[in-house]
């Protein structure tokens, strides 16, 4: 043995193998993540335009002043809150009330359960160009489904009214994230340990005492994760209303990922849609945040009960 | 088993796996792409936008001609999404990724040459450029030249803004010449009496296309330019100018008359209403026949194409232009195009009057053609006989105009659109809109341009 090097012990090799290991995942990880985090940071502190730019300087905030400075950054960061909220508030509470008859259900569940992945497994660009045209105002399907109920007499424009656009597209979206949430909810639901329920009816309980104090409890850390996943899928999700509605009418479906992509990919200001990338990760990480700490807030006054 | 077989195994399968293209689909193909000349071989890579299927059908087949004329070069064609076309063209500029020729739209290449997409074709090679212009009405070849420079060839143009109309319907309501036959309107005023009139018994008086379809904005701009307005003159914008103002509010009027969710109705599927008789006119472009053809009514379906009526007194302080017209099949030479030479092979079979013939009217119809050949034929009096009469009298392109194109179209026409759609909804007065949107847009001509 050389003099001057330590001896390490087999804990502290098996450790430092353990880092050795995990290194490639970490730079990996590192890199793909808080490497494009930085890159679109730093982008959004340049003046990049792709058209009329004359040399790339840094001008500090510029780009944010530039974009929150138009009518479309507020009516996009507005839409994007009443479309986040709403629409995981829809997927998780429909989640859990289809998930919990399906974890019940015996005879309709399997084929339920394969029916149910149709909206998920289908390409999004599909969904949307089938939903847009089910929305049509003169040839739509629900249109002239209401109109046979005799609930309509003329064909309402769910798409190009301002009142009706966003909501429009928020049922979309609930129905293609829904049935996976009850799928994982169902099956988190089956892992519960039946006796807990028995015990319960001994003394008393009834069915909604049941899910209220056994179920949630026993799906609180997969809720957590579908729910925490579900609206980031929402918050960063494109394609839907950029093929249903483009943003419109007027801003009234605006998105902060539309303006991004308008901004970036039709305007060519990649500082400016660098900058609504910012804020939308912003955003998506005070959300993330506040739902954690409300989550982690009953869990704690549940177990000092 | 041996140390010797394993190895025998391993190197068998890898060699097999080497022969798998082979097996999935033939012959193995070389990546496209102008490094991609392998035995004397080159592929072009082009990229078709819009176009219905009757002439994406007659393009390919020209194309497999040219192929067998020309088998040192073989040509990788892709069809995409028109109204997606500066999107897709940008996202490839920065991925490095452009095709090698574009056949895009003419008002987009200001654009194009701004971001270095595109090339000038008469640098490339003059006395050819100089050998095709001859073979082109001015007005047409024109569409393709920006800064000086031909940039874009066509076969045709498209033009806006035309009415259809119902004519049955307009026979049932009495709306007719002294012969006896269904008339157009005559100015602005009776167009708005018209659609009042035809407004009735679940058929809208007229079909607005009024989304954020590009195309529907263009559509409106060549009303307003015929209302003498122009979105830039002398550097400056000229959106809240009274060409334009009028024309927005003529559009608010008519919103009363239109089918609901105009706001949500693009240029198709105005005509598709249209077409399915909900309504008795329609704002569209020349290319109404083709989407008829597309949309697959009847060839014998009951209706007429005029140009679209004007103001009374043309309000806008410019010259009115008749139409404003735009190449859509526009051939354009990349910059990162390395075969320049077999991309001009490519185009110049596209500019002879056998490659261009099925626009006269004989297999693709609703084109203008601006080939001299194609505006003399035959079939293309027989199909468009009050054209080809006007082509004689050489009036067919009188008055009209390349259609505006300059670097910030986009933006500006997403401003533009936003200001139209504002004031259909109700939330503003055309006036208001148009003079808040003036600076943003001039602001982006500005910043766009301010290296010229």
């Amino acid at each position: 043995m050389k003099a001057g090097m330590k001896t390490l012990t087999y804990e502290q090799q098996k450790r430092r193998l353990g880092y050795w290991m995990v290194l490639p995942v970490f730079v990996v990880v590192f890199g793909v993540m808080v490497g494009f985090a930085a890159y679109t940071l730093i982008l959004s502190l340049q003046n990049i335009n792709l058209i009329g730019t004359q040399g790339v300087h840094f001008t500090g905030f510029a780009s944010y002043a530039a974009v929150f400075h138009t009518k479309e950054m507020l009516a996009a960061i507005r839409n994007s809150l009443v479309w986040v909220g709403l629409s995981t508030a829809a997927v998780v509470l429909l989640g859990l009330a289809v998930g919990s008859i399906l974890s019940d259900a015996k005879g309709v569940s399997r084929f339920a359960r394969s029916i149910m992945l149709v909206p998920w497994v289908l390409p999004g660009v599909v969904v949307a160009g089938v939903w847009k045209w089910m929305f049509g105002t003169q040839n739509g399907v629900i249109n002239a489904l209401l109109g046979s109920a005799g609930i309509l007499h003329s064909g309402i424009a769910w798409l190009g009214t301002p009142g009706t656009v966003l909501y429009a597209v928020i049922v979309v979206i609930v129905w293609r994230l829904f049935p996976l949430f009850s799928l994982v909810v169902a099956s988190s639901v089956q892992m519960i340990d039946v006796s807990l329920y028995e015990a319960g009816k001994v003394d008393g309980m009834n069915g909604w005492q049941g899910f209220l104090h056994i179920t949630l409890p026993g799906i609180q850390y997969q809720l957590l994760t579908m729910g925490l996943l579900n609206m980031i899928w929402i918050m960063n999700n494109l394609v839907l209303v950029n093929v249903m509605t483009g943003g419109g009418p007027l801003y009234y479906s605006e998105t902060l990922p539309v303006y991004m992509y308008k901004l970036g990919f039709q305007y060519t200001k990649l500082s400016q849609a660098a900058a609504v990338t910012m804020v939308n990760f912003v955003m998506l990480l005070a959300i993330s945040m506040i739902y954690v700490y409300f989550f982690r807030r009953a869990q704690k006054a549940r177990e000092s009960v | 088993m041996t140390k010797r077989f394993w190895t025998t195994v391993a190197v068998g399968l890898l060699l097999a796996s080497f022969s798998l293209p082979l097996w999935a689909g033939g012959k193995q193909e070389p990546a496209s792409g102008p490094q991609d000349q392998t035995g004397g071989v080159t592929t072009l890579r082009v990229w078709k936008f819009g176009s219905p299927q009757n002439e994406r059908e007659y393009m390919l087949s020209q194309i497999k001609i040219f192929e067998s004329k020309n088998p040192s070069i073989k040509i990788d064609w892709a069809y995409q999404n028109y109204p997606e076309r500066r999107t897709k063209v940008i996202s490839a500029k920065q991925a490095g990724n452009l095709p090698d020729i574009l056949l895009s739209d003419g008002q987009s290449i200001p654009e194009y040459v701004s971001l270095g997409v595109i090339r000038p074709l008469d640098e490339i090679d003059a006395s050819m450029v100089e050998k095709w212009k001859p073979r082109f009405v001015p007005a047409g070849w024109e569409t393709g030249v920006y800064d000086g420079h031909v940039y874009a060839v066509s076969p045709f143009v498209d033009m806006a803004p035309m009415l259809a109309y119902n004519t049955e319907m307009f026979k049932s309501a009495g709306i007719v010449d002294g012969a006896g036959n269904a008339r157009p309107p005559k100015n602005w005023n009776e167009l708005l009496s018209i659609a009042q009139k035809m407004n009735a018994n679940g058929v809208s008086g007229i079909s607005l296309p009024a989304s954020k379809a590009p195309n529907d904005l263009e559509i409106f701009v060549g009303v307003a330019y015929r209302n003498g307005a122009r979105w830039i003159s002398d550097g400056k914008s000229h959106v809240n100018g009274p060409g334009f103002v009028d024309t927005l509010d003529l559009y608010q009027k008519l919103t009363k008359f239109a089918q609901p969710g105009y706001s949500d109705t693009n240029f198709r599927q105005a005509m598709e209403l249209f077409f399915q008789k909900k309504a008795a006119m329609a704002i569209t472009m020349s290319f109404a026949p083709i989407l008829r053809q597309s949309l697959g009514a009847p060839a014998d379906f009951p209706y007429k194409i005029a140009s679209f009526p004007q103001r009374d007194s043309v309000s806008g302080q410019f010259q009115k232009a008749n139409f404003i017209m735009t190449p859509t099949v526009a051939n354009m030479i990349t910059s990162s195009s390395k075969s320049v030479k077999q991309d001009m092979a490519y185009i110049d079979f596209w500019m002879t009057p056998e490659a261009q013939q099925g626009w006269n009217g004989s297999v693709v119809e609703g084109r203008i053609p601006i080939m001299k050949s194609n505006l003399e034929s035959a079939p293309f009096a027989k199909e468009y006989p009050d054209l080809a009469a006007e082509y004689r009298k050489g009036t067919l392109f009188e008055g009209a105009l390349a259609m505006p194109g300059f670097a910030g179209l986009s933006e500006a026409e997403a401003k533009l659109t936003d200001a139209f759609q504002e004031v259909l909804l109700g939330g503003s007065s055309a006036k208001a809109a148009l003079d808040q949107v003036q600076p943003q847009i001039q602001q982006v001509f500005d910043s766009a341009n301010k290296s010229k």
